[in-house]
């Protein structure tokens, strides 16, 4: 019996070096309402709804870790907290008999958009008077303008799901949630 | 779970978790850039270089379809633009042949900014929404060290060089929430200090504390003091777009727009040392 589990990590992983180098390239120079767009943060959220707690919590504490080198936040380690955090609630809340589809993970990436910027209004507001409202302005705009990438990251992630749930099926390993 | 065990899952996360607790201590210990955010900025450097080149092509190509009625428009702005511009500068002009005359009768000595400065392309962006960050293409191989001014082809401050590795840098930009700078009015002297706002921030703009007594107009140029000698004096900040008062009501603060064009740029200049002498 093969073990899959490796070869669909490697996709994951790489998966997210190619998301990582689209938002460098391409998202950081896209500005609406003074804000870009942030793909990364979908991802682990498709990761999280879609494979087991543990693998979505390996998962986004590499892709934090990655986003801590490749992008510094307010604190050394931002990422790698806050996109733990994400995998953490919505593995625990999301359903595991029913995989969602685009509009789902459209909310769950919501979720871990806003989970992603919860740090940063403590942060802020913490700070100085007055940001608090600031901060919650800019992670509305940003919720707005990330939210949509959904549909490419769900096509993206999907061929890569089912076609390792195909084959996990056909030798026997029950990895991950079964779907409608 | 087992299988989750027998796999290594628990120990490439207990991995990646001790590396994400190293970036902090070296963080945390180091007073200048980390060990591993430099070997990985080392590393990185190139594949960077690679990307903002490409993009710089595409953004070339695409320059060509802008519409002939812009470049137009842009045209007359700047022609009225040199015109006034050559007017200020005769002005100038002999006001500085009267200083020279009145240094020379009272015996001062001229003064003079000498500026050491390192050219280099904007590699990338800052990923976050939460700060203003660029990352260059030199290092301290090439001089450059925390603490160095960052101007643009118009001498503009964008901002100052917070991390150096060896063949990279990233500089916070002056609209940047943590941004301070100790500041002036052009105009009148006074001291005053450049902040960057986290809500200004979006909107392109940074601010301006001043002493209440002071008198601050709509235009007025907003420059480094130079004060302690951290940064060169009269880099030119911002302009004053208007004057508000903040949530408490107690206190009055200016808005300014940013004289260099940090979105739009692709190369900066990094001020590896000056001297001022007086």
């Amino acid at each position: 019996m093969r073990d899959r589990a490796p070869y669909l990590r490697l996709f994951y992983a790489a998966a997210a070096l190619f998301l990582l180098i689209v938002q460098d390239l391409f998202l950081n120079r896209l500005t609406l309402w003074g804000v870009h767009p942030l793909i990364l943060p979908l991802a682990a959220a498709a990761v999280a709804v879609w494979q087991t707690r543990q693998e979505s919590l390996c998962a986004a504490a590499a892709y934090g870790l990655l986003c801590d080198l490749w992008m510094p936040g307010l604190i050394p380690c931002f990422y790698f907290l806050s996109f733990t955090l994400a995998a953490f609630f919505i593995g625990a809340l999301a359903p595991r008999r029913t995989a969602p589809g685009v509009f789902g993970l459209a909310l769950w990436g919501a979720a871990a958009l806003a989970i992603n910027s919860l740090p940063a209004i403590v942060y802020y507001a913490c700070r100085k008077e007055g940001t608090a409202a600031a901060a919650l302005l800019l992670t509305g705009k940003e919720l707005l303008l990330s939210v949509p990438l959904t549909v490419p990251v769900y096509f993206l992630l999907l061929p890569i799901r089912r076609r390792f749930r195909r084959g996990m099926m056909l030798s026997g390993v029950s990895h991950e949630a079964t779907s409608a | 779970m087992k299988r989750f065990l027998t796999r290594g899952g628990v120990i490439f996360l207990c991995v990646t978790a001790a590396a994400a607790v190293l970036l902090c201590v070296a963080a945390a210990t180091d007073s200048g850039t980390d060990p591993v955010r430099d070997a990985f900025g080392g590393i990185t450097a190139p594949l960077r270089a690679g990307g903002a080149a490409a993009g710089r092509w595409v953004e070339s190509i695409a320059d060509r379809f802008t519409a002939a009625e812009q470049l137009q428009a842009r045209n007359e702005a700047l022609e009225k633009r040199i015109a006034e511009l050559e007017e200020a500068l005769r002005r100038a002009e002999a006001d500085s042949q009267e200083n020279r005359r009145l240094r020379e009768l009272l015996g001062l000595r001229q003064q003079r900014r000498d500026l050491s400065l390192e050219a280099a392309f904007i590699t990338a962006r800052s990923g976050s929404n939460w700060s203003s960050l660029l990352t260059l293409d030199k290092g301290a191989s090439c001089g450059v060290a925390i603490g160095d001014c960052v101007v643009d082809s118009r001498g503009a401050l964008a901002g100052v060089v917070t991390e150096a590795g060896q063949n990279w840098c990233t500089v916070t930009t002056v609209l940047d929430p943590s941004s301070d700078l100790g500041a002036k009015v052009f105009r009148t002297g006074e001291t005053a200090v450049a902040s960057g706002d986290l809500q200004l921030m979006t909107e392109n703009r940074l601010s301006l504390h001043f002493l209440e007594s002071g008198e601050l107009k709509i235009g007025d140029l907003a420059v480094t003091s130079g004060l302690g000698g951290y940064y060169p004096a009269d880099l030119v900040i911002g302009s004053v777009e208007e004057i508000r008062t903040d949530d408490g009501g107690m206190e009055r603060y200016a808005v300014l727009i940013p004289r260099a064009e940090i979105g739009e740029a692709t190369e900066l200049f990094i001020i590896t040392a000056f001297s001022v002498e007086k």
